[in-house]
């Protein structure tokens, strides 16, 4: 928390900055701070401020928020939020306690918004008065009606949603029961009071969440947990229909800003921890083995509590790596003796021990592991060290670890970097991806001819027309692939659905195993139609087996299936963004001609078919999986 | 708080809230002469003013205060108790 008395000096440095033009640097300090949770007050100027330094640089994205109560003055809050994060927020609310109206006709405000987001923000005082006020007076048989009665309303809304915005992704507020509940204290233990009726309302929205796609919950009750229900004030409520103190708003804005974070794609991948003062108390060099602060008492279990949190994270799909000043056998001692040490050394993807700048060692970090800058957090104790990471590579997000050690845990959740709203099976395995790609590297390095290191590894590719198992992997591999990605276009699970009911399209997700194991589904290319010529929509790779020739494979198969079914020529278009250099050579390197130029030096290249020219390279076994 | 203090902390708060800079604020600034000033920003303008002050005004208080005069009588009066 910082202080409101430096605030006006905070002030008057960024603007003396901005008079610098040092734009990159203003930004990044106006972001630490709005992560930093400023105070309330400090919103609207941190949200002016950062619109004018990110001058345009942020992603737009259209929200929708329909409340039951008044939530209006959240605006700074997401603004500020949004831009800390590099999305430029724009939200519509919908009119006072107006869902239906909203999302049911087709030329309400919202609608015409376009939102690729819409939060329902509502509680069960204002949609069940009844169910709140006077829950002892209803009869079970009457109780059950009035809990349809609200589910089926939110269905109403959720449905009507997805018909007038087909595309955007809902999140809807969970139910909090009231302060003052039915039954006192009793009433968490009896199914004829308030938490036993809230448990149940919120299990019918965890089941309309799992019917509909792209529909995700907001856990209200953890969000009065993080504030204290206190500042969820009653007081304001009954007198202005606001419900939300300060606090509470700015909790609010953030999972908000972090949900919409992660429904467009900008999931952080790789967290990068100093040790010294992060993963442990003290300095591993100074006080040796037996004096670092790590175990069961504090401060070292708060140490010990940041590396559960960190193989949590791992687990979910985040990879791990180190960057720190160190002697690396010093370090390696301590990883293999340490009692109290969490984390194994070889559940970080990579480490940088040396006594090398942290930067330069973060770019090494990043060409390692085949992964954008932009896709990285960095954990350090130093500011120094923080602040040069800023200068050279202010693509990386950074996060200071508190001075306050029992601040540390949960750090890493709160700042919503590392949310998605996908999780899928390969990111519980991601980490032993990474761990199989250091061995292949190895191995390469020992073959040194190439074409005998593609022999050695002994790659199966595995073909398959995309079905509801595969949908959510391919979706969020559009999402997030940003270097091979020809197109670059983002899809969600509904719209991967639509291209498979679409009888004209088709689907494929390619999965690539090797002799260090099974990659996942790395692949995917979408013909958008398939006719006298099969158009690629989207053709994109995961940057985790770049450089070994299955693309060849990929395109050498979809050829054949094109010609197979009369086609004269498979078409693939390149759009080129910042960051898929390694998708522009992939067409023309794999015999497509040039056609024609697009607009903004995109490329439409063309194969003629049949070829027997693009062929699956010999050391790639290729599987079908549809059977055929 | 003297007074003063009560209005320039008071000038600072109406800034955060509206948007507007504290120095540009007059001492006779009302809901009339501020545009963002709108009955949903004087809920938050009201929360905000409890939360800094560290008082809870009375529903009839926070109807009246309109004013910047108003918000510093309210806020003075609650505090001498």
């Amino acid at each position: 928390m910082q202080k409101p008395s430096d605030f006006k000096t905070f002030q008057r440095d960024v603007r003396e900055r901005l008079e610098r033009n040092e734009t990159t640097a203003v930004v990044h300090a106006l972001a630490q701070r709005v992560l930093g949770q400023p105070g309330f007050l400090e919103y609207n100027w941190l949200a002016r401020t950062l619109e004018q330094a990110v001058d345009g640089r942020a992603i737009p994205v259209p929200v929708g928020v329909l409340s039951t109560f008044t939530i209006e003055s959240v605006r700074p809050l997401l603004r500020a939020i949004g831009f800390a994060h590099g999305l430029s927020i724009d939200p519509y609310f919908g009119g006072f306690q107006q869902l239906e109206t909203e999302v049911l006709n087709p030329t309400s405000g919202l609608v015409r918004h376009s939102p690729t987001m819409v939060f329902f923000a509502w509680q069960l005082t204002d949609l069940a008065p009844t169910l709140w006020h006077s829950l002892l007076e209803l009869s079970g048989e009457q109780r059950t009606q009035e809990c349809s009665a609200v589910l089926a309303r939110i269905r109403e809304c959720v449905e009507g949603c997805r018909t007038n915005l087909p595309r955007a992704a809902q999140v809807l507020h969970t139910f909090v029961p009231p302060a003052a509940s039915a039954l006192g204290v009793l009433d968490f233990q009896d199914p004829r009071g308030h938490r036993v009726l809230v448990d149940e309302l919120n299990a019918g929205l965890r089941d309309l969440a799992r019917e509909h796609e792209n529909v995700y919950l907001l856990d209200s009750e953890a969000v009065a947990r993080q504030v204290g229900d206190a500042t969820m004030v009653p007081g304001y409520f009954l007198r202005a229909r606001a419900p939300l103190g300060p606090t509470a708003q700015v909790a609010f804005a953030q999972q908000y800003v972090s949900f919409a974070r992660a429904v467009a794609g900008k999931t952080k991948k790789v967290v990068v921890v100093d040790l010294d003062n992060t993963m442990w108390g003290g300095v591993l060099g100074e006080d040796g083995i037996d004096g670092i602060r790590l175990g069961p008492d504090f401060p070292g279990n708060a140490f010990v509590a940041f590396q559960h949190e960190l193989r949590q994270l791992s687990r979910r799909g985040v990879v791990l790596a180190i960057n720190s000043k160190n002697n690396e056998g010093d370090v390696q001692e301590a990883f293999a003796n340490h009692p109290h040490m969490v984390l194994a050394l070889d559940e970080f993807a990579a480490t940088r021990i040396n006594w090398e700048d942290k930067a330069q060692n973060l770019r090494g970090l990043a060409e390692q592991l085949s992964l954008g800058l932009d896709s990285f957090v960095f954990v350090d104790d130093n500011p120094i060290e923080l602040e040069i990471v800023q200068q050279q590579v202010p693509e990386v997000a950074t996060v200071r670890v508190p001075d306050e050690p029992s601040l540390l845990p949960g750090l890493l959740s709160r700042s919503g970097y590392f949310d998605s709203v996908i999780y899928s099976e390969e990111d519980r395995k991601r980490t032993s991806f990474y761990r199989a790609e250091a061995g292949r590297q190895a191995l390469q390095r020992a073959t040194g001819d190439l074409e005998g290191f593609y022999r050695s590894l002994e790659m199966r590719l595995y073909v398959k027309s995309v079905g509801d198992a595969e949908t959510p992997r391919v979706a969020q591999l559009t999402q997030r692939t940003n270097q091979f990605n020809m197109t670059t276009r983002r899809y969600s699970e509904a719209d991967i659905r639509s291209f498979r009911e679409d009888s004209g399209a088709r689907v494929y997700c390619y999965r690539l195993t090797d002799r260090f194991g099974d990659n996942g589904i790395i692949a995917v290319i979408i013909v958008k139609s398939a006719g006298p010529q099969w158009e690629i929509d989207t053709f994109l790779m995961s940057c985790r087996v770049i450089g070994r020739t299955a693309e060849t494979a990929m395109l050498a198969l979809l050829a054949g299936e094109a010609s197979a079914a009369g086609a004269t020529a498979l078409v693939g278009d390149v759009l080129p963004t910042k960051k898929n250099v390694p998708a522009r050579q992939v067409y023309p390197d794999n015999q497509f001609e040039v056609a024609e130029s697009l607009p903004d030096d995109g490329v439409r290249y063309r194969l003629s078919l049949p070829t027997d020219t693009l062929v699956v390279p010999e050391w790639i076994q290729v599987i079908n999986e549809d059977g055929e | 708080m003297t007074r003063e203090e009560i209005e320039q902390r008071t000038k600072e708060i109406m800034s955060g809230v509206f948007g507007i800079d504290a120095d540009a604020i007059p001492a006779d600034a009302s809901n009339e002469t501020i545009p963002n000033w709108d009955s949903l920003q004087h809920v938050t303008l009201t929360m905000a003013l409890e939360q800094e002050f560290g008082v809870q005004f009375k529903i009839e208080d926070a109807f009246a205060m309109t004013t910047l005069p108003a918000i510093c009588d309210a806020v003075q009066r609650i505090a001498a108790g």
